[in-house]
């Protein structure tokens, strides 16, 4: 499906394939905003990479199968969906349209 | 009338939490919230924070109307209680009212510890911060004042200092110790955190005692052991103590609970700062923010739980100053050396806290990354080559050797 997705002036580039193995997250920006993309079981998730309980960066935080955790509070979410697991975070992740194609990965603007 | 009803004395963090965790497990029966605050339930931490240092006010409560709709909790605000009738399972209030328990959470959290009895302690523009009220008042304050001391470099002190000089005042810190900090974190973070505000300009008096505060109706001069310091206004920031008891039972630096939260009373728990509770076999008392939460969620659980589930979390804070921010994981009243990862003293990395081989306790500063997995590895109190842990080019989650 992704080839034939077509990556236009919507999209930007968040890095190569190759940087993004199984289980783990790159961070990319979209405009002013940091995006975490994760790879799990061949599929690409993005998420906002600031958490909505006191914006902490979520790139210091860990990534632990689906559960996305923030390294100030420990706040918990699912980076498929944004959704909030843990708080003290109340608001889910914003989530992002995220697509690979010839060896690279673009992320669509908000 | 309600057959199992819930009171929960103090709807700060942890009772907050409490009547959150109870609905979430599916308690219908009444949840009583008492607090003499009239402001709550709202967030401490950013009081000496972003509240002081923004132009507006800050919303610091933690539940919306909606939010309050839902969780239907009857609060009774304005409200202190007075005692606990054991026998009768009740809950007095200083007004006369009296609500009957099924089951009773004490959260009544700390106080910031006054400075009373020394001379010239009730003269104006003198300020304590713990409530949303003293904050208001003393954001307030400030907006007048060119001139500021204050008493003790605790968090607080150490945090309102930092934001008040963001804001463009002069702050000189009173400090009892030669070196604050160095008994929970060491010589070299202490080093590095006294060197951090005076880079920003806090004039500190290290090692001197408080000993009167002059002026007429409010403060004008701070009387230490050594030197006189002219002032606008005065901040008192000297820690903070356990609310006093309001039930019977063992009380020692607050209440004390064993892993499931309940007191030595039938039918009482306890949890947050009120507490003392056992940590990797010490009794310990904390009072910060992150245990507060966990543990009023871990008492009402057990409250209504039919099995119940110990509590374990590793003692956590931050802090922040400045752009600095201080993340500390792990209780080490003593420890055997430190391992440095990256640069603590030049503004990002960690400093561990190592006994008898054991991680105890970590403190990062601007180094958030790997937080978790440090957590990981002082929960367990872990073993971990020092050559590895002081490696920064290997992830923490990799330094243990142990499975
Ligand atoms: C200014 C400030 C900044 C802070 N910053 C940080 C930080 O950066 N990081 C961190 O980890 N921690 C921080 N803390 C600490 C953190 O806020 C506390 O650990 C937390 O608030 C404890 O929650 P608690 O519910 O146990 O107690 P509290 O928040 O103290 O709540 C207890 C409540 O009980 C009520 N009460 C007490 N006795 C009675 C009675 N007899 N009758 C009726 N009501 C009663 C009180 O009015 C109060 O509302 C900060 C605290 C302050 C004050
Ligand atoms: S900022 Fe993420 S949990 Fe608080």
């Amino acid at each position: 499906m992704a080839e034939h997705f077509k990556v236009d002036d919507h999209f930007v580039m968040a890095g190569y394939s190759r940087e993004l193995g199984d289980g783990e997250f790159m961070t990319a920006m979209v405009g002013n905003d940091p995006v975490l993309v994760a790879r799990l079981d061949d599929k690409l998730y993005a998420v906002s990479g600031i958490c909505t309980h006191a914006f902490s960066e979520l790139a210091d935080g860990e990534l632990e199968g689906t559960r996305l955790y923030c390294a100030l509070h420990f706040a918990c979410f699912d980076i498929r969906t944004g959704q909030v697991l843990e708080g003290p975070a109340e608001k889910p992740l914003k989530t992002y349209e995220v697509i690979e194609s010839d060896g690279q990965i673009w992320i669509q603007k908000a | 009338m309600s057959p199992r009803p819930i009171v929960i004395v103090g709807a700060g963090l942890a009772g907050a939490n409490a009547a959150e965790a109870l609905r979430r497990q599916g308690f219908e029966d009444a949840i009583i919230l008492i607090d003499r605050d009239l402001d709550v339930p709202y967030d401490r931490p950013p009081l000496s924070k972003e509240f002081l240092t923004a132009d507006h006010e800050p919303v610091v409560r933690l539940w919306d109307d909606d939010q309050l709709t839902r969780l239907s909790v009857k609060l009774e605000l304005g409200t202190t209680v007075s005692s606990v009738d054991v026998a009768r399972k009740r809950v007095v209030t200083t007004d006369g009212r009296q609500w009957h328990y099924w089951k009773l959470l004490l959260a009544t959290g700390s106080e910031a510890r006054r400075l009373d009895t020394i001379k010239g302690a009730h003269l104006g523009n003198v300020y304590y911060l713990r409530t949303l009220q003293d904050a208001r008042q003393l954001k307030r304050a400030i907006q007048d004042v060119e001139r500021v001391v204050v008493i003790g470099a605790g968090f607080i002190g150490a945090e309102v200092a930092a934001s008040l000089r963001q804001i463009g005042k002069s702050v000189v810190v009173v400090e009892i110790l030669p070196r604050p900090f160095e008994r929970l974190w060491g010589t070299e973070a202490a080093e590095y955190l006294i060197w951090l505000h005076q880079q920003h300009g806090i004039e500190w008096r290290l090692g001197q005692k408080v000993l009167e505060f002059w002026g007429e109706s409010r403060v004008t001069h701070v009387k230490t052991s050594d030197t006189v310091i002219e002032c606008d206004a005065v901040i008192i920031g000297t820690g903070a103590v356990p609310a006093a008891p309001v039930a019977p039972g063992h009380f020692e630096k607050g209440y004390v609970v064993n892993e499931f939260g309940q007191t030595n009373i039938p039918d009482v728990y306890a949890a947050g700062d009120c507490t003392t509770w056992p940590y990797h076999g010490h009794a310990i008392h904390v009072e910060h923010w992150d245990h507060a939460k966990n543990h009023g969620r871990m008492a009402a659980e057990n409250m209504i739980g039919s099995t119940p589930r110990p509590y374990r979390n590793v003692p956590y804070f931050w802090s922040d100053q400045y752009d600095t921010r201080l993340q500390y994981l792990g209780y080490a009243p003593e420890w055997d050396f430190e391992v440095i990862r990256g640069e603590p003293q030049g503004g990002a990395g960690a400093i561990f806290y190592v006994k008898e081989g054991r991680v105890m306790a970590g403190l990062f500063i601007n180094q958030s990354k790997g937080i978790l997995a440090a957590r990981r590895i002082i929960d367990r109190q872990a073993v971990v080559p020092p050559e590895r842990l002081g490696d920064p080019s290997i992830p923490l989650n990799e330094v243990t050797c142990e499975k």
